[in-house]
């Protein structure tokens, strides 16, 4: 298309003309040309003031939209990046307020981060900047003030990843924490338990990715190895102080404070020792019975025995007696309980039955006494002096002097039970006295 | 593919096939072929002038428009393609038609030195001149009275219509403040628009009027003006209607 116009201004950069369609168009400057002179000009000639102008805003504006939709997009990502390029290491603390120090290469805390929601409670907001060992120690410090660390939950879990490898710089911050705590003056911090685990670049990463500590992360690591059946969720939710409890075969758990560590070490070998008793106890119950009843046997013999022979000393008797009063306590209430019985049924049937019942009763008594007896001969050849009372109290004129020594030894014995276990001792050996004889 | 080739091959065919019409004889085929490469044709001629063709001397165009009726004439399909040929020989005849001109000016200067000939010559020129410089004066009368509007000629390039009918609407407003005297008085010497007389004495909305007004008195002041040149440029429009 072929425009024609007056020419009716000049500029630097363009001229102004007035169309023949009664137009006023901006058009490029070409050449000289004069105000008033009409001129032929085509379409491409036309400055489109409007819509570049248009243009330059759009330009604008889509530079800025660009700038906002990277900056929200990747801003995160490069933000992260940047501070990784200034870490030389992460180091975790879990009580169960879980935290993240990143440190540079001078130990110097960068950044503090709160794995999960209680970990912001012991973060204190000068903690950057801080040299690491006084960061963990200050959080340790908060987190006993905020009672997470307590005298039931007191591990603590601490765990290093370098993340940029410097030959030059190797910060052992385990040995530095446990001398930081050592070291202060504060009693707080007593009897903490120390579990320290190396992580690695690579395990930072991992853990990153499941949104917990490196520490937990080794931890679980160390856990799922023998127990596959752990989940990730699991140990993310756990106490360190639960999680360290449930698998101390596994983890080295040092105690912070020496000689509270030395007791407790000492109160561990006790309690174990206790335990295995425990359970030998419940497995042997059935035993125990019979050699509670043996050795009582066994016992009344021996007194037997001593009560001859120390007819003279009658305190040593007395004092002897009460020791043995306490084992046989047990042997007594079996003993009283057959009484009962055999009382009751006296009372019942005075005459006829009277015999019959006792007879069950010894006879019943004969089994289990047989049985004693077997044990107490496999004791007897062991135990020469118990056999020569065997012998003693075998023959029949021994018992009768037995029983007057007795008499005689009753003045000195207060309490009634113990004439009672004589006579049923003597019972029981005139029983077996029989058997043998048969 | 097929129909797109089929396109293209349409398209040269028919600028072969329409000059091969033109050379057995079509004027009327030739006719509409100039008209259609006018614009080629202007801005080869820019290409060599380096400015705007003025159509005061409109010998650049029409010589443009000889080279390219002879390049039809002259053209072989088997010497390549038909525009660059054409191109190349509007080309030569705008050198050699500046080359005369330059060599004309100064045979006339030596002329004027040597003898008394020249003095029609400068007659001629001096006519040019007084024409040149009165059409000058009108633009600057015309730019002068825009200010005391306070409008600038930029603002008139942002603001006019871009319609050609909002154009003609606006321009007939123009035109009944400029037959109604007491109106046209009225904007001349109070500088601002008389938006009330015209609502009612013409059935304009205030929202034309407002918006068109920079162009409105921008038309009004041409009208008003000496300058046949701009007068006709809206009679031009006007007639269409």
């Amino acid at each position: 298309m072929v425009y024609r116009g007056t020419i009716i201004k000049e500029e630097e950069n363009f001229i102004v003309v007035l169309t023949n369609k009664s137009n006023y168009m901006k058009l490029k400057k070409k050449g000289e040309n004069q105000l008033g002179k009409e001129i032929i000009f085509l379409e491409e000639d036309i400055v489109k003031e409007r819509t570049t102008r248009y243009s330059k805003h759009y330009a604008i504006a889509a530079v800025l939209v660009l700038l906002i939709i990277t900056t929200v997009m990747f801003g995160n990502l490069s933000l992260n990046n940047l501070m990784d390029f200034n870490t030389y290491a992460i180091v975790s603390l879990d009580i169960n307020p879980s935290l993240e120090f990143k440190i540079d290469e001078n130990d110097t805390v960068r950044k503090v981060m709160a794995i999960n929601k209680d970990g912001k409670n012991i973060i204190d907001n000068d903690m950057v900047g801080m040299k690491i060992e006084d960061a963990i120690y200050q959080s340790i410090q908060n987190a006993i003030s905020a009672n997470y660390l307590t005298e039931g939950n007191d591990t603590i879990l601490i765990s290093k990843a370098i993340i940029k490898e410097n030959e030059n710089n190797n910060i052992d911050v385990k040995t530095k924490i446990i001398d930081k705590i050592e070291n202060s003056s504060s009693k707080k911090g007593d009897g903490i338990k120390l579990v320290y685990i190396d992580s690695s670049k690579e395990n930072y990463k991992k853990a990153e990715k499941e949104n917990i500590s490196i520490g937990k992360y080794e931890l679980y690591k160390k856990i799922s190895e023998n127990n596959k059946n752990v989940s990730i969720n699991e140990v993310k939710d756990m106490k360190v102080t639960e999680l360290v409890n449930k698998n101390k075969s596994i983890i080295k758990v040092e105690d912070i404070d020496k000689s509270d560590a030395k007791s407790k070490n000492n109160d561990k070998n006790n309690g174990n020792n206790d335990s295995e008793n425990k359970v030998k106890d419940n497995r042997n119950k059935d035993k125990d019975k019979v050699n509670d009843k043996e050795k009582k046997d066994s016992n009344l013999s021996n007194d037997n025995s001593d009560i001859d022979k120390s007819n003279n000393g009658k305190d040593n008797i007395k004092s002897k007696d009460d020791n043995h009063d306490k084992s046989k306590k047990d042997y007594k209430d079996d003993e009283d309980d057959i009484k009962n019985k055999t009382k009751e049924s006296k009372g019942k049937d005075k005459n006829n039955k009277q015999n019959n019942d006792n007879k069950d009763i010894n006879k019943s008594q004969d089994k289990s006494i047989n049985e004693d007896n077997n044990l107490k001969d496999r004791e007897d050849k062991n135990d020469k002096d118990i056999n020569k009372d065997d012998k003693d109290k075998k023959s029949s004129n021994r018992k009768d002097d037995k029983k007057l020594d007795k008499d005689k030894n009753d003045d000195y014995i207060d309490k009634e039970d113990r004439k009672e276990n004589h006579k049923v001792k003597s019972d029981y050996r005139n029983n077996s006295q029989d058997k043998k004889n048969d | 593919m097929a129909k797109i080739l089929d396109i293209f091959k349409r398209k040269k065919d028919t600028l072969e096939e329409r000059l091969i019409s033109i050379k057995e004889g079509d004027t009327q085929e030739r006719e509409n072929l100039i008209a259609e490469y006018t614009p080629f044709i202007i801005k080869s001629i820019t290409k060599v002038t380096n400015r705007y063709i003025e159509t005061e001397n409109d010998d650049e165009y029409s010589l443009g428009l000889e080279a390219f009726n002879e390049a039809i004439n002259k053209y072989d399909i088997e010497k390549g393609k038909f525009l660059s040929f054409a191109q190349l020989l509007i080309r030569n005849k705008i050198i050699d038609y500046l080359r005369k001109e330059s060599s004309k000016e100064t045979v006339i200067s030596i002329d004027e030195e040597n003898a008394n000939s020249g003095v029609s010559c400068h007659a001629i020129g001096e006519e040019d001149f007084t024409d040149k410089l009165d059409m000058k004066n009108e633009i600057i009368k015309f730019q002068r009275q825009l200010e005391e509007f306070d409008i600038s000629v930029n603002e008139l390039v942002e603001s006019s219509p871009k319609h050609i009918d909002t154009r003609l609407n606006s321009i007939s407003i123009a035109r009944y403040i400029v037959e109604n005297g007491h109106i046209k008085e009225k904007l001349l010497s109070k500088k601002v628009m008389p938006v009330k007389q015209l609502t009612t004495e013409i059935n304009v909305s205030n929202k034309v009027l407002k918006r068109n007004r920079k162009f409105i008195i921008a038309t009004v002041l041409i009208l008003n003006s000496n300058s046949q040149l701009l007068k006709n440029y809206i009679e031009e429009v006007e007639r269409r209607e």
